[in-house]
């Protein structure tokens, strides 16, 4: 395998912050990953286990504490727009913009001619389906548009990786669903090397030919599973055996994290209780 | 649907307007209110011929017009700059804020002597406490709005190549707008009120200095005819600010 195969490349990455009471806390714990182009990579694991900050870090919004972030062979020191596209969890579309306004501001922040911002803005909507709300203004729209118009803004970037936290998160089963079918389409269409934060064990087997594996405070790649079947996935994967068995041994590696996890928080809880209780 | 809804809330107010109009009529036409304190509405209605040809009423809405203008230019002018320096300084504006949600419950109207001993009777005492009456909304919604802009998109924008110029243009201004506005249009408000309030108390012209000798020389219907005119002016005043913001947010 050449350099040039690997999308994104993080070396023996660590991030350590302190938290309001002047606690240290390791997010993460010497994270090496690679991503091949074209690739699409879920990182799921428990809450507060460095998948959402690994994903920042791979984007170059956030510095890591030590270690090193290769983008396509290049030491990253900051988001590079051109080249990486970022999907958040949060509604981030600008509220005083259109919906067409949003797709364009990436563009409009690189100096894109008005003529060609707009045909691209469009294009972008096009793909995803919204066309008809070119005009409209986000607060007009469902949670599950605005984070297709979000997926729009990122594609009309045309970067070449996009990272994606927990994109469908904050919406219901199954809007998730159709969605997470949708976007398998829309991605597969833009050729995108994709690294993609998720919760859903269902939505990081149906979507990725690799499922990162992440073990709580601190963050580490606990095992990395493969998915065989070739992309896209019809939804009759969703039956298969192969299907299943992944899911299955997913829930396993993380059934014992995540109640490792809940217990840690739980415990930590009674004891700050315990601390008040006395003062 | 709505415009229906719209339209009965319309009549209701009228409703409710006529029915004040009607107590008033009833209650000076049998003579129960003594003209001195409520006159009839014509005897009101009939001073307006008289006070339009008057250059005194003209001189004094004029002076009063200046003094306004002036104070909302140097309310907002202050109040968005404090606001911005303090608004982008995290610690400022934590320390800040509550002083100046706090100056907003203080009566201002106090430090009105203090305006005259420094500016003297004239205009430039009503400019400066007008001024600095409608200074706080104007700096304390600033404030607030610029220190409350989501962080997410910040981070949304430094995503999609944003420097540092575009996040202020783009992002900031247009995140803090709605509410730097509704702060503009309190402290326009509050301008008004205290210079036709200076006017009242210690003044030589103006629309508050007639209303006081008005009151003072038991004009009461001219005294009506001129709060008819300082509301009529407050009505225009407003009128103009809500246009401003409402081309602006859909601009």
């Amino acid at each position: 395998m050449t350099m040039t195969d690997i999308a994104l490349c993080a070396t023996n990455v660590s991030m350590l912050y302190e938290t309001q009471r002047g606690r240290q806390v390791t997010a993460l714990e010497t994270v090496s990953l690679e991503v091949r182009r074209g690739e699409f990579v879920s990182l799921i694991g428990p809450s507060g286990c460095g998948k959402s900050t690994l994903l920042y870090i791979l984007g170059g919004l956030r510095g890591q504490t030590s270690g090193e972030v290769a983008l396509l062979g290049q030491r990253m020191t900051g988001p590079v727009p051109t080249k990486v596209g970022f999907v958040f969890q949060d509604y981030t579309l600008f509220p005083w913009r259109t919906i067409l306004a949003n797709i364009e501001v990436g563009l409009e922040f690189r100096g894109v001619g008005k003529r060609e911002r707009r045909e691209r803005a469009e294009a972008n909507l096009d793909l995803v389906g919204l066309s008809a709300f070119a005009q409209a203004y986000p607060g007009e729209l469902s949670g599950g548009m605005q984070q297709r118009v979000a997926i729009a803004r990122a594609l009309a970037m045309d970067p070449e990786i996009l990272l994606m936290d927990e994109p469908f998160g904050a919406l219901d089963e199954q809007t998730r669903t159709v969605l997470g079918e949708e976007l398998a389409r829309i991605l597969e269409q833009a050729g995108k090397t994709i690294v993609f934060v998720t919760h859903s064990l269902t939505e990081a087997v149906f979507l990725s030919d690799r499922v990162v594996v992440m073990s709580g405070r601190p963050g580490r790649i606990k095992e990395i599973l493969t998915v065989d079947e070739p992309r896209p996935r019809k939804p009759g994967f969703a039956m298969s055996a192969e299907f299943t068995d992944t899911r299955n041994r997913l829930f396993d590696l993380l059934h014992d994290e995540m109640r490792a996890a809940t217990l840690a928080e739980l415990g930590a809880g009674r004891q700050n209780g315990g601390r008040r209780g006395e003062a | 649907m709505a415009r229906r809804e719209r339209l009965r809330v319309a009549a209701i107010q009228l409703g409710l307007a006529a029915v004040v109009l009607v107590v008033w009529v009833y209650q000076t036409r049998t003579g129960r209110v003594s003209p001195i304190l409520l006159p009839q509405p014509e005897k009101v209605l009939a001073e307006f011929p008289d006070m339009l040809r008057d250059s005194t009423f003209w001189a004094g809405l004029r002076v009063t017009a200046v003094e306004l203008g002036g104070a909302f230019v140097l309310a907002t002018a202050s109040g968005l700059l404090v606001g911005v320096l303090v608004g982008r300084w995290a610690a400022a504006a934590r320390i800040t804020s509550p002083l100046l949600v706090w100056a907003q419950t203080v009566p201002i109207i106090l430090f009105y002597p203090i305006c005259i001993l420094l500016f003297g009777i004239g205009p430039m005492s009503k400019v400066a406490f007008g001024g600095f009456y409608g200074f706080f909304p104007v700096a304390a919604n600033t404030v607030l709005a610029l220190s409350t802009v989501p962080a997410r998109y910040l981070t949304a924008a430094a995503a999609l190549g944003a420097d540092r110029r575009q996040i202020v243009t783009r992002v900031l201004i247009p995140a803090a707008r709605p509410l730097v506005l509704s702060g503009v249009r309190l402290g326009a408000a509050l301008c008004l009120i205290g210079v036709i309030a200076g006017e009242l108390l210690g003044s030589t012209e103006g629309l508050g200095y007639n209303i006081a000798s008005s009151a003072g020389g038991f004009r009461t219907a001219e005294l009506y005819a001129y709060i008819t005119v300082a509301l009529i002016l407050v009505a225009i005043f407003n009128f103009a600010i809500t246009r401003a913001e409402d081309r602006d947010a859909s601009g």
